[in-house]
């Protein structure tokens, strides 16, 4: 037996009290820049199309930022799939409990996804004052829940109910495909996708399952919303039971 | 302070699509002490492990650590660290932002003694996870979870493919901070013998079950090999527990183990036999084998 004495050096660095709270400032840095990789192509797509301006974008009567709103909402999906599937594993092998991951994740998400509805936002508002002059208002394409590109508050809402039901449907995919792996996780696929495309129907169309839901955006808003809530609490449910495979997971200390 | 945790077992099953990997176990370790996890392949040892770390919950009975379970508690949950044995084939992190991540999520993480026993193991902190060598990411393993400094720690086969060398510093930093920390460390693990110096107790799991829960000196002391003349050695092993026994000519060689060894050894000089202990490792592979017999 050999037991030399160690001395242990006071740890300078604060951290966080609570598991929710280290968790969260560890996965801040990961959301913030998974959306700053998401947007990153786009904003440089415009910025060089405003800078070189070819003369065939003066004839664009649509907007061409509508287009991009798709990029932060399939990115939102796939960062709900890593978390559950790389970063849940790793935190509660390392003292984090599945509840609190889970408040983490999404404390550490708001910022970005708050961000991302900001930035669309200003898109249409950059588009409207410099990339497009040869029209007044730029068409939208599909249906939305704002009715012309200067509805900021709108594209706002919509952006961040789209992100976060993204977010959430990604999430609830990864845990299906964990827990119950590849056959039974992509027949769950079903259930994931039903709520996620009422919330995409009542944002765009207004019409759910066939049905006009004769309400106004505020209306439409909070069908969605009652869905999102929904599938949160569906992924509460479904994170706190998850078991972990084996004890040799690819990280280190698991 | 992380004072070190006691741990209750109650009837715990675990079933995987039906096979029983445990079997109503039933076990209590007390705190601070360092216990061995043997047992043969697939005798339940990880199983049993990733119960008492929450990984997985039992398919009947109950995990308490403290008083506290570990699938849910938040507060039982960051108490604990297992360390499997490294993984990481495909992990891009870099050593040292594996450090600064359970410095920031471990609330006992001690970062300096992560620095100075990746010194010790002669591993860079810029070397991505995915370039070491397996018994290089065992040592990184081994050293996190020894700087997690947890009120339960658990090793599961985690210094499986470090050289020998390694392995002697493993267990001398385990000693070391065990001593300076105390905790309830349990190690699970085929090198019997070689960390039998370290070990306080022993359990040793058998095909899901419990088969014996003891010190480390009691379980060495209950067991011996006798070794004589055929005629003096099995009259003087008759009516003790014999796990093995070997003949060569005239002379037979039995290993005994239970309470009847302490008599055993009292009679043998005049029975005209020897007797000599016997290594931990040796027993466990005798008690093993015989309860398969």
């Amino acid at each position: 037996m050999t037991a030399t004495s160690t001395h242990t050096a006071p740890i300078l660095r604060r951290r966080p009290s609570g598991p929710t709270r280290r968790a969260a400032r560890a996965l801040l840095p990961i959301a913030s820049g998974q959306a700053i990789w998401w947007w990153l192509a786009p904003v440089v797509l415009s910025v060089v199309a405003t800078g070189w301006r070819p003369a065939w974008l003066d004839e664009v009567t649509v907007s061409l930022w509508q287009f991009v709103l798709y990029a932060p909402v399939v990115a939102s999906f796939a960062l709900g799939v890593v978390l559950v599937a790389v970063h849940l594993p790793l935190h509660v092998a390392n003292g984090i409990d599945r509840r609190s991951f889970t408040r983490a994740a999404a404390v550490a998400a708001a910022p970005a996804i708050m961000a991302s509805a900001a930035v669309a936002a200003i898109g249409f508002a950059v588009e409207r004052a410099v990339l497009v002059t040869a029209v007044a208002d730029p068409a939208l394409v599909e249906r939305h829940l704002f009715t012309a590109t200067d509805q900021y508050g709108l594209v706002v809402v919509e952006m961040l109910v789209a992100i976060v039901t993204a977010w959430t449907a990604g999430w609830l995919v990864s845990v299906g495909y964990y827990r119950f792996g590849w056959w039974r996780g992509t027949l769950l696929l079903v259930l994931v996708l039903l709520p996620t495309g009422v919330v995409q129907l009542a944002l765009s169309t207004g019409r759910v399952l066939g049905t006009d839901l004769v309400l106004g955006a505020s209306g439409r808003v909070a069908v969605a919303m009652a869905v999102v809530v929904l599938m949160a609490v569906v992924v509460d449910r479904a994170t706190r039971g998850l078991e972990l495979r084996g004890t040799s997971t690819w990280q280190v200390t698991g | 302070m992380n004072t070190p945790a006691t741990v209750t077992v109650t009837g715990a099953t675990r079933d995987f699509h039906g096979s029983p990997a445990l079997r109503g176990v039933d076990l209590v370790l007390p705190p601070g002490r360092i216990t061995g996890l043997l047992g043969r392949n697939g005798a339940g040892k990880s199983t049993l492990l990733s119960l008492l770390a929450g990984r997985r919950r039992p398919t009947s009975g109950t995990i308490r650590v403290d008083d506290g379970d570990p699938f849910t508690d938040a507060a039982t949950i960051q108490r604990i660290c297992l360390v499997g044995d490294g993984g990481g084939d495909s992990d891009t992190s870099r050593v040292g932002a594996r450090i600064d991540l359970l410095t920031t999520l471990r609330p006992s993480f001690d970062p300096d003694l992560a620095h100075r026993l990746l010194a010790d193991f002669d591993i860079a902190e810029r070397t991505r996870i995915k370039s070491l060598s397996r018994g290089q990411r065992a040592a990184v393993a081994v050293t996190l979870g020894l700087a997690s400094r947890c009120a339960l720690t658990l090793f599961d086969e985690s210094h499986l493919g470090m050289d020998a060398h390694n392995r002697y510093v493993f267990y001398d930093a385990l000693l070391a901070d065990y001593v300076a920390h105390p905790r309830t460390i349990v190690v699970s693990t085929h090198h019997v013998d070689e960390l039998a110096r370290v070990l306080e107790d022993v359990v040793v799991l058998d095909v899901g079950r419990v088969l014996l829960h003891e010190p480390r000196d009691e379980v060495v002391a209950r067991g011996a090999v006798v070794t004589g003349p055929a005629r003096a050695v099995s009259g003087l092993v008759a009516g003790t527990r014999t796990l093995r026994t070997r003949r060569l000519g005239n002379t037979t060689e039995a290993v005994v183990y239970g309470d009847g060894t302490a008599d055993v050894r009292q009679r043998a000089p005049a029975a005209g036999v020897d007797v000599t202990p016997i290594g931990l490792q040796d027993l466990f592979v005798q008690l093993t084998m015989k309860e398969h017999a």
